[in-house]
């Protein structure tokens, strides 16, 4: 059954474009898309200007065109410390706590932590980050995960990060050894996230570009929130109630 | 330079002062004015009512109008007419399978433009006293019609040309760039929702205290004239649902500068800090709808041609100087 | 002269209607008119609707400002999604293959009736059978799952279905429906929120209105569901053609619990959703949540590739969706509503939607962009959705905020065409009769010459008075809209006086 409602869905979609028994095989490449498809593309004329201003001085008085040749940014504008001030801006606009570290992180972990608590960390975080902790750590590994009800007891959770996004505060976790699988991140109520310097892009695409697509990802940006009553923001909802960003090292 | 002007329907039948400001304008500035006999309408109604099929005829009888007589540009008192001309004439043409027809439609268009781009892209026009001996002493607010604003993009050029004539008292209209609820056979099919968005409307031009709003379009303000003629006559929109503001509270009248009027302040997109919590004072179900009072008698509403082709010698009068104000429009 | 007689109608109009189109909440039962009345006095759901879409609206405003090259990342949304169509069967098996190689299950529904047989069917073989007697599953909001109805089948089946989404989860236990694409209870204020809690939620006693104490209350309702449910439900924001890859964005953390606690994941995509390569992903997700929430990044964004060993459920499904997406896609002038990304922005801009919330569109998807899209799943031949289309002023200010630059307007007017095509009421209306007329007079400048010069009998006739009230269709512009007195003269007979006594006077000169 699936598979004829497959063909019959295939055989729609030709039919909607207007092909005959199916079409030639496009490179899916993005980057490469042609412009202006016969259907969706501006019409010839009519098409409404996309200018603030139809042009100065000759406008057309129907119209304007659209640059194609304009693109969007790839790369930001930020570097160094004006980066990480960015980063920090943003992080605290949505109510993550932002802490900045030059050397050894481990007095202000575990300044973040309460003493003598329960917490989990993923297999591969840096031991001597937990040096200054004392109370029952939690290593989650192949073969020994936690489960769920024992997430459920853990004050916090302990991570690094793959990339940080400054212009929009957005941490990135990959599930690498030392951000750890998904559900440890989610079920403690606190996060204490490490950022590296090194980490942190400016603009988005900066840092899609530093992920691996097959990883399981999960971008952060603040706490846990939602908007849903009168669109007042509340922070803290199922997700870890306190995000806590320490920024490691010197910006270059 | 010879000027071939398309009057619009609703300026031909309703409002010809309208037209006959344009050229008045156009005139002083040294132009030849043309009037191509055969024109109609842009085919808009039609248009955005589905009727491609009967669009195509009026498409075809404006394009020979504007075809037979010799021009260099033409022009239209209306952004919305002027819209149509380039966005919707070729496609309907084309869709119809009128390629012949598509091309001249667009062709023509390329070449009209509605007044205040005239004025300021092709004639250089900055300062209408200046250039124009524009007068006009009175409290005036504008609204950018949809059309002008999002498909003709004319941004500030109505707006600057009004600030720049002489003697006007320009207030800015809150909320201005939202709809008055036209929308042509829209306030025909859905008149409800149309009476809602006019109320809003009506009652932001009122909160500015003006004696006059205008614009670029003709049709609107029929449409806004109708409804200010109509809370001004009755305190309310008879038979229509309540039709409360939302975002429009009663305040205090001493911002707005004008005495004994009851002021209307929009609050635009309240904050966190601001407290106007849905059902609060001010946009409670309670409130009453209808402005009983506080209506400045004669505020009306009147095309920006008018206003640019008023001067001391010949002034466009207002209501309170005697002139007559039918369903809401200056005459 | 450029009449050429009968016109070629466009050849898809014949083709399309073998394509079927989709069922499910996607159909009006009552025409826009009509609930839009219902909803215009209802003051209160006016008020919250009003100052949620103005706030949001602001917001949005604000961050779109902040990115200089907002134009150019909507015109390349815009292309990738236009590439995407265009190349649908290419994108969606290379989808198939990558998905299926990563371990994830693919099944293609045609309509809502098979896609919710097979969500059926799986909860069935992977959820067990409570105390109760029942089987649970725990849900992501969706919209896709909203539009087949998927809840209420699943109740009938005896499996109940808990929307995670504070928004969903007030719309649910309120026994309501969603009014809007992103915060789906918008037309609920807090007071009527708290009462829906205090009625529906046992464990919550007294609560305030304190959006935060509410919020609260949902995560404490939730929680041991979450952790203890072994089937969730999803939607799906982007499908990766070139990774297999499926991501959900969000804020308040349900998604995540939903895609990686339970042992299996059931996400129901439509076809349209895909993306051709992960890197396109810079500029959707910059996009999405701007439009969207008015953020610069949402919360929460969740990627997953078929399952991923020793991470999230192990079981993970996908059903790819149709119910009317191709015949949408066989209309070549509407065929962008499929773009839609689901942002809502255009709802948040709409003049019209701010003052009839979105119960009046009738369908899953209110709004603009459910004025188009709704008529064009289900083919705007049916009936129930021909209203859809008028449901505009055309003002266009939907089209200015699209995030993938869909002509809302361009296709309203379309449908319109073919509504007015469909020919739906053999008899004719007073306004189709009235615009029949004023087609014949608009054809020529001398019969609108003419029609004019009976200016001076009307004028006369209505004493020079301005007009109050008129009969039949004209009586509902005057029910709240005075229309100025007829002028004695049209300005084409004016012009022509004035030509003659020129004429005159050059004549004696």
């Amino acid at each position: 059954m699936t598979d004829t409602a497959r063909e019959e869905i295939l055989g729609r979609i030709n039919q909607a474009l207007g092909r005959r028994g199916g079409g030639e095989y496009v490179s899916s490449v993005s980057g490469t898309v042609p412009a202006g498809a016969p259907a969706a593309g501006p019409p010839a004329a009519g098409a409404p200007a996309e200018a603030p201003h139809a042009q100065p001085g000759a406008p057309a008085a129907g119209g304007g065109t659209v640059d194609q040749s304009a693109d969007y940014l790839r790369t930001g504008t930020h570097e160094g410390e004006d980066l990480i001030e960015v980063l920090i801006d943003r992080l605290e606009d949505y109510k993550a706590n932002v802490h900045r570290v030059s050397g050894d992180p481990a007095e202000t972990i575990a300044g973040l932590l309460e003493s003598g608590s329960k917490i989990v960390v993923p297999r591969g975080l840096d031991d001597s980050w937990l040096n200054a902790f004392t109370g029952d750590v939690s290593v989650d590994a192949p073969g020994q995960e936690l489960s769920v009800p024992e997430l459920d007891t853990q004050a916090a959770v302990v991570t690094a990060s793959a990339v940080a996004i400054a212009q929009t505060g957005t941490i990135v976790l990959d599930g690498s050894p030392e951000c750890g699988r998904r559900a440890i991140t989610l079920v403690p109520d606190h996060h204490v996230c490490v950022v590296r310097v090194e980490d942190v892009v400016d603009i988005v695409p900066e840092g899609i570009a530093r992920l691996t697509p097959s990883a399981a990802l999960t971008f952060i940006s603040g706490p846990s929130a939602t908007s849903d009553i009168e669109l007042k923001r509340v922070e803290g909802v199922h997700g870890p109630r306190t995000l806590d960003v320490i920024i490691l090292g010197s910006a270059p | 330079m010879k000027i071939a002007l398309f009057a619009t329907c609703i300026v031909d039948a309703m409002y010809p002062e309208v037209a006959q400001a344009t050229v008045t304008i156009l005139r002083r500035l040294g132009h030849e004015i043309v009037f191509p006999s055969g024109q109609t309408c842009c085919g808009q109604m039609h248009i955005n009512s589905g009727k491609f099929a009967q669009a195509e005829p009026v498409i075809a009888a404006h394009a020979r109008a504007f075809s037979d007589t010799d021009w260099d540009v033409a022009v239209a008192p209306a952004a919305s007419c002027v819209a149509s001309l380039g966005h919707q004439q070729p496609m309907v043409a084309r869709r119809m399978g009128n390629d012949a027809l598509a091309a001249e439609a667009a062709d023509i268009a390329g070449q009209t433009y509605e007044l205040s781009q005239l004025l300021t892209d092709v004639l250089g026009i900055t300062d209408a006293a200046a250039d124009l001996g524009s007068y006009f002493p009175h409290r005036v607010t504008y609204h950018p019609s949809c059309h002008g604003m999002r498909l003709l993009r004319l941004g500030d050029r109505q707006s600057d040309l009004l600030r720049s004539v002489e003697g006007i008292d320009y207030v800015d209209l809150p909320l201005a760039d939202a709809c008055c609820g036209f929308g042509g056979t829209f306030s025909v099919k859905n008149p409800e929702v149309s009476s809602a968005m006019l109320a809003d409307k009506i009652r932001t031009v009122h909160s500015t205290g003006a004696e006059v709003c205008t614009g670029g379009d003709a049709s609107c303000l029929l449409h806004m004239g109708g409804g200010l003629s109509r809370f001004q006559r009755t305190g309310s929109f008879e038979g229509t649902p309540d039709v409360t503001a939302v975002h429009v509270r009663q305040t205090s009248s001493t911002d707005v500068g004008d005495d004994n009027v009851d002021h209307l302040t929009a609050v635009v997109g309240a904050d966190d800090d601001d407290h106007l919590t849905p059902g609060e004072k001010g946009t409670s179900p309670a409130e009453p709808s209808r402005i009983q009072s506080g209506f400045r008698v004669g505020q009306s509403a009147v095309h920006l041609a008018r206003i640019l082709a008023s001067t001391k010698e010949d002034p466009l009068r207002v209501q309170s100087e005697g002139a007559t104000v039918s369903g809401g429009s200056l005459r | 002269m450029t009449f050429l007689g009968m016109p070629l109608l466009p050849s898809t109009r014949r083709d399309r209607p073998t394509i079927p189109g989709g069922q499910g909440n996607i159909v009006e039962d009552e025409s826009f008119a009509e609930v839009s009345h219902q909803h215009l006095s209802n003051q209160q759901l006016r008020n919250n609707i009003g100052h949620a879409t103005s706030t949001i609206r602001e917001k949005r405003a604000d961050v779109v400002a902040e990115l200089d090259d907002w134009e150019e990342l909507r015109e390349a949304g815009s292309r990738a999604k236009n590439h995407v169509m265009e190349n649908l069967p290419e994108y969606l098996a290379e989808f198939e293959a990558n998905f299926t190689a990563a371990g994830g299950v693919i099944h293609w529904a045609r309509d809502a009736d098979e896609a919710n047989a097979i969500v059926t069917e799986l909860a069935e073989a992977n959820a067990p059978v409570l105390d109760s007697g029942r089987r649970e599953v725990i849900k992501v909001k969706s919209m896709a799952t909203q539009e087949i109805g998927l809840n209420e089948h699943l109740e009938t089946q005896g499996i109940d279905a808990f929307e995670t989404d504070l928004a969903e989860l007030i719309v649910q236990l309120g026994d309501d429906k969603p009014s809007h694409i992103l915060v789906p209870a918008i037309h609920r204020n807090r007071d009527e929120i708290r009462d829906i809690f205090e009625e529906k939620m046992p464990d919550a006693g007294d609560l305030t209105n304190d959006p935060t104490e509410l919020a609260e209350a949902a995560r404490r309702h939730l929680r041991h569901k979450f952790l203890t449910t072994k089937v969730a439900v999803s939607g799906a924001n982007f499908g990766i053609a070139d990774t297999g890859s499926l991501g959900v964005v969000e804020s308040e953390g349900n998604g995540r619990m939903c895609l990686t606690l339970p042992e299996t994941l059931i996400t129901v995509m439509g076809i349209e959703k895909l993306l051709p390569s992960f890197d396109d992903l810079e500029v959707f997700l910059q996009l999405l949540p701007r439009s969207s929430t008015g953020e610069r990044m949402n919360p929460y964004t969740s990627f997953w590739t078929g399952s991923t060993p020793g991470d999230g459920p192990q079981n993970v499904h996908l059903v790819l969706l149709d119910n009317g997406r191709t015949r949408a896609l066989a209309d070549e002038h509407g065929r962008t509503a499929l773009n839609c990304i689901r942002c809502s922005a255009c709802m948040n801009v709409c003049p019209v939607y701010e003052r009839t919330g979105g119960h009046a569109y009738g369908s899953t998807y209110p709004g603009p962009i459910g004025a188009i899209l709704s008529p064009l799943m289900t083919g705007v031949e049916a009936e129930e959705n021909g209203s859809l289309p008028y449901a505009s002023s055309l003002c266009g200010a939907c089209y200015d905020v699209c995030p993938v630059k869909i002509d809302i307007p361009s296709i309203l007017v379309h449908l319109r065409n073919e509504d007015a095509e469909a020919n739906h009421s053999p008899v004719s209306s007073q306004l189709d009769t009235a615009l029949t007329g004023a087609s014949w007079m608009m054809s020529e400048g001398k019969r609108m010459a003419t029609a004019e010069s009976g200016l001076p009998i009307a004028h006369a006739v209505t004493g020079g008075e301005q007009i109050n009230s008129l009969p039949g269709i004209a009586g509902a512009w005057t029910s709240s809209r005075d229309i100025p007195a007829l002028p004695e003269k049209s300005f084409r007979q004016l012009w022509a006086e004035d030509e003659a006594r020129a004429e005159e006077e050059d004549d004696e000169s």
